[in-house]
């Protein structure tokens, strides 16, 4: 109890002491908002900045899709008929003709086969569960069954 | 506080609370008046993002060995944002020089823009090459008079360009009456017309996918994956179809025929390996349609005009008595020249008397009378079913768009009168296309099964490649009776030394002419020509189909069709690695 006294003593002698109080309590107020604003603000500005790119990237995604089909297409020119034939003249090549066809046996050969560009659809099969029902029949379950089995048997017989 | 500064102080704290009231009530106002907070809404809406639909690249289609025949290439919409623009006349000027634009119509788009507008189209579809030379001018423009201010300097500030895919086909106007073409519908949309563009335009084009991107970077989400368009392998082999397209160019050429077609399938699958017509379109420039389909012309003659064929319908007659039973090839019919059904008279060709002859005579001949009188054999309820089984005056249901139905008239129709029965014999009053035809004739060369005709071999979706498979249409006559009437066909052939044969190969066929019959009547100085084929007799990997629209070196099909088919068949054969019989013969007995 005199210790407390003496306490408030000191500080009625002293009242600077109770502004640096007051102005603490002031500035950790204003200190915590500031804090969290700050890291909302960090972590605000790192997700624009991620969002952004990932427009960026979407238009760059966007831009090598059209390139893909460009040169895809460019492909397609440079090997259209016309111009694989046009190629072929300037090598040198001349078109077959019916009589000029030699045909032999060549074991193992397979006809020129239709064009595969992506797999086949995967066929979907019945799962069938291989665990007998033992294993994951409950008690009740199992008496039911057998009540089930037995009703029937016992039912329906002709006279 | 000093008293005199009081009122001062009290004056202001009025001032203060009354604009205080005054927000509160506008703040209140737009709170509770639902127009207003609509109003406020709206504009949040519109300014934190926009709905942005992202089109799926369009199908490739391919020939059945994966050659490109439509794709898609990188193209420009060129237009201003209105309020971006600083100078008009260097805007207007450089699109006039760059891409001829109209120097006018374009500043008085920019100057004096649609109420509201903020982005003006200036021109669409800009190739690649144009708008580099045109992002290289801007460039240049910035580096030299970027710093200048006035509203006089040079400046292509607001001129901007957005990216797009359009259709390309590689080929130009390889198979174009097969493929037909993507153009703009009324709403400016893209769009398939005609062939395989316009039958399988849902599929090709894929589903456009609407999300709306907010202009928050915050709020930013990944958008949705969307997948290309259904891409498809036809049926067709470019290199058989480029050969058929340059065999169609040069019989017009010799025989100037008004239009030519040939078509070949394979009878065993039903697979349409060729089908060249006339006149075809470079497909990057399909705005020139209008111009090359003049007068009601059909795209694509296969599959989209019906005519009386002629003769060649005499296979169909003929394979229908000889299943009926009515007929043998060795049955006897002695030829007068003259025969009457319905009650109107029907003469041969060359109005000749044949005197007697077999079936196979019959048809080595083309002996109008005799297969009248087959038909009346046979009579109209039996001819009429079979022709039905044919399929001759339905659809063949061919996937690709523009088909026409022809017409078969039939017993109980009010135009059908007993004399068709004569006249539909060999051809005429009855109209077919070419496709028709060739799927019904096929039965003959499959051993009596006519498989449903297709163009699409293979669709590719979601990285899956599905094969279609050979459907069975009808089995119109029995596999006794094809055998028998192919064996026929190709025996008259030889008997007639016919110019259809081919060297090295047994092949059966059989020409047709046919008059075109007009508002006056039937005309016989101008003719349908056609030719109908396939081989080898004793194993068919191709039928071949031609028809010559009105030639003028000759109004018969044995003169200007029939020395057609030698000509495709000696390049059918090369292309498809056909060995003469007498090889196949041999490798198949090692």
């Amino acid at each position: 109890m005199k210790d407390i006294k003496a306490f408030k003593q000191a500080y009625l002698q002293t009242p600077w002491r109770k502004q640096i109080q007051v102005v603490g309590v002031f500035l950790l107020c204003l200190l915590i908002p500031t804090l969290i604003a700050s890291i909302y603000l960090n972590v605000t500005v790192r997700a624009a900045a991620s969002g952004r790119e990932i427009l960026l990237m979407q238009d760059e995604i966007e831009a090598y899709e059209l390139e893909n089909a460009d040169l895809r297409t460019q492909l397609g020119i440079i090997t259209s008929a016309a111009e694989m034939e046009k190629r072929a003249e300037e090598m040198g090549f001349v078109r077959i003709q019916q009589g000029d066809a030699l045909y032999l046996v060549v074991p193992g050969y397979t006809p020129r086969q239709s064009v595969i560009l992506a797999p086949p659809p995967i066929k979907t099969q019945k799962v069938t569960i291989a665990m007998p029902p033992d294993f994951s029949q409950s008690l009740i379950d199992l008496i039911k069954q057998k009540l089930n089995t037995d009703s029937l048997s016992t039912k329906g017989k002709a006279p | 506080m000093n008293k005199e500064n009081a009122w001062r102080f009290a004056l202001l704290g009025i001032v203060f609370v009354l604009v205080g009231f005054l927000i509160l009530g506008k703040m209140m106002s737009f709170q509770l008046d639902p127009k207003n907070r609509q109003q406020f809404v709206e504009e949040q809406e519109r300014f934190s993002g926009g709905w942005h639909t992202v089109y799926p690249a369009r199908g490739h289609i391919m020939d059945r060995w994966g050659h490109l025949l439509a794709g898609n290439i990188t193209m420009y919409e060129v237009g201003v944002n209105v309020d971006q623009v600083k100078n008009p006349h260097t805007i207007a000027l450089t699109l006039n020089v760059i891409l001829g634009l109209d120097y006018a119509k374009v500043r008085e788009a920019i100057e004096n823009p649609a109420e509201g507008s903020v982005y003006i189209v200036l021109d669409d579809y800009v190739s690649k090459e144009n708008l580099e030379r045109l992002k290289k001018y801007k460039e240049e423009i910035q580096t030299t008079y970027g710093g200048i201010e006035g509203k006089d300097a040079p400046s292509l500030d607001g001129l901007v360009w957005v990216s797009k895919l359009q259709r390309t086909y590689p080929e130009k106007s390889l198979a174009s009456n097969i493929l037909g073409f993507v153009g703009r519908d009324d709403e400016g949309k893209s769009k398939g017309y005609f062939g395989v563009e316009a039958n399988y335009d849902d599929l090709l084009a894929g589903l456009p996918v609407t999300v709306w991107v907010p202009n928050d970077p915050n709020r930013v989400e990944k958008l949705p994956n969307v997948p290309e368009g259904t891409s498809l392998v036809l049926t067709i082999d470019r290199e058989i179809q480029r050969s058929m397209e340059e065999v169609v160019d040069a019989a017009l050429e010799e025989t100037g025929a008004k239009s030519a077609t040939i078509v070949v399938l394979d009878p065993k699958t039903g697979e349409i390996l060729a089908m060249a017509t006339t006149p075809r379109l470079d497909l990057n420039k399909y705005w020139n349609y209008s111009n090359v389909f003049k007068d009601n012309t059909p795209f694509n003659r296969a599959i989209s005009e019906a005519y009386e064929p002629g003769s060649v319908y005499k296979v169909l007659t003929m394979a229908a008595a000889l299943d009926k039973g009515v007929v043998k090839p060795d049955t006897e019919f002695i030829d007068t020249g003259k025969i009457e059904v319905g009650g109107a008279e029907i003469y041969n060709w060359n109005l000749g008397v044949w005197g007697p002859q077999t079936m196979l005579g019959c048809m080595q001949h083309s002996l109008n009378v005799c297969l009248a009188w087959t038909a009346t054999q046979l009579g109209a309820k039996d001819f009429y079913a079979y022709m039905k089984a044919f399929g001759i005056g339905h659809l063949t249901g061919v996937d690709m768009a523009g088909e026409v139905a022809g017409r078969l008239k039939v017993p109980g129709d009010t135009d059908w009168y007993d004399a068709e029965l004569g006249t539909n014999s060999f051809g005429q009053g009855v109209a077919a296309t070419p496709l028709q035809m060739i799927t019904a004739i096929s039965a003959v060369a499959n051993d009596g099964k006519m498989m449903y005709p297709h163009i699409v071999r293979s669709i590719i979706s979601n990285s899956h490649q599905y094969d279609t498979e050979p459907r069975v249409l009808s089995i119109p006559i029995s596999t006794q009776t094809a055998v028998t009437l192919s064996d026929m066909l190709a025996e008259s052939l030889e008997k007639e030394a016919s110019d259809a044969l081919v060297e090295g190969y047994r092949v059966a066929g059989k020409t047709g002419t046919g008059e075109i019959p007009t508002p006056y009547g039937y005309t016989s100085d101008v003719t349908n020509t056609s030719f109908v084929g396939w081989g080898p007799v004793d194993d068919p990997r191709f039928v071949v189909y031609i028809w010559l629209e009105k030639p003028l070196t000759s109004i018969w099909g044995s003169e200007v069709a029939a020395p057609i088919f030698p000509r495709i068949v000696n390049k059918l054969v090369v292309l498809m690695n056909i060995p003469p019989d007498k090889v196949r013969h041999q490798l198949y007995g090692q």
